[in-house]
């Protein structure tokens, strides 16, 4: 997958805790674990708004085009 | 969901299931003990597909036939004798093996229908293995077609002089594999596997939107 979820970067420069970021965004460990690892093929516009919030940051903060992954692909 | 209309359907499929075990057992058990018995007389019917001129009987010292006139034919082998009942052992062996791979063929698609079933009312209706299951079950279904004429193309020089033996004419004889509902349904499932497999995609993708 060409698009990176920089989730952890950003819960990383927040000081976040994964129980603290699931519990304030309102999704479950286990979809957050999802997310984070890049497994995830799509993320609602409400999970992302709720994430920003979250994270205190932008969309782009959170996710990231890598043309080198998708010619991999 | 209607979770008492598939606990409806499992018992159904759950009694098909049990009763084909039951019927296989009993088939393969007497199709053996009339096999390793020895017996005075033998009896038996198979369908073969030759068109006979019109119903008639026969009888002689070692045979009894009774076959009636129709596209398929249905010819019943009476051996009277221990020496005819020898002579109709290969046939008979034959037959015996048809009708327990059919019952066989049977079987095996009622399990994949119980496997099928099993999934319904859980999250595991639209996976993987039941689009394996449904493709597997149309290409059995198909298969099912391919039986009897395998089992002619078996049987049929033994048929054959045997009938010369006993001077019954016929007119025709059908060789061939024929389209029916069953080829229709097989295809048909084959096709419903693919939708279902979009099905499992749209699951799977929906299941991974966070």
């Amino acid at each position: 997958m060409p698009i990176i979820v920089n989730v952890d970067v950003m819960m990383a420069r927040r000081k976040m805790s994964l129980t603290e970021l699931a519990d304030r965004v309102g999704i479950t460990l286990a979809n957050l674990s999802i997310l984070k690892t890049g497994k995830a093929k799509a993320v609602r516009f409400e999970t992302l708004e709720a994430l920003c919030k979250a994270l205190d940051c932008q969309p782009g903060d959170l996710l990231e085009y890598a043309p080198q992954e998708a010619e991999k692909v | 969901m209607n979770t008492s209309y598939f606990k409806f359907l499992k018992v159904v499929v759950a009694i098909a299931y049990y009763g084909l075990i039951a019927a296989l057992v009993v088939v393969i058990a007497m199709l053996a003990l009339n096999y390793v018995l020895p017996q005075e007389t033998v009896r038996f019917t198979v369908t073969i597909p030759i068109q006979l001129t019109d119903s008639m009987s026969f009888k002689d010292a070692d045979w009894i036939g009774n076959v009636s006139s129709a596209p398929y034919s249905l010819l019943t082998i009476n051996a009277l004798n221990p020496v005819a009942a020898r002579q109709s052992a290969g046939l008979y062996v034959l037959v015996g093996l048809s009708i327990v791979a059919s019952l066989g063929f049977v079987f095996f698609i009622i399990r994949l229908l119980k496997q099928i079933v099993a999934t319904l009312g859980t999250s595991d209706v639209f996976s993987q293995v039941n689009v394996v299951r449904i493709r597997l079950l149309g290409v059995l279904l198909i298969g099912l077609e391919f039986i009897k004429p395998l089992v002619w193309l078996l049987i049929r020089s033994d048929v054959l002089a045997l009938m010369s033996r006993n001077h019954i004419q016929h007119s025709g004889e059908q060789i061939g594999f024929g389209v029916s509902n069953l080829t229709f349904a097989g295809l048909l499932l084959v096709g419903l596997a693919e939708v279902f497999r979009s099905g499992y995609q749209l699951k799977q993708e929906s299941e991974l939107t966070i």
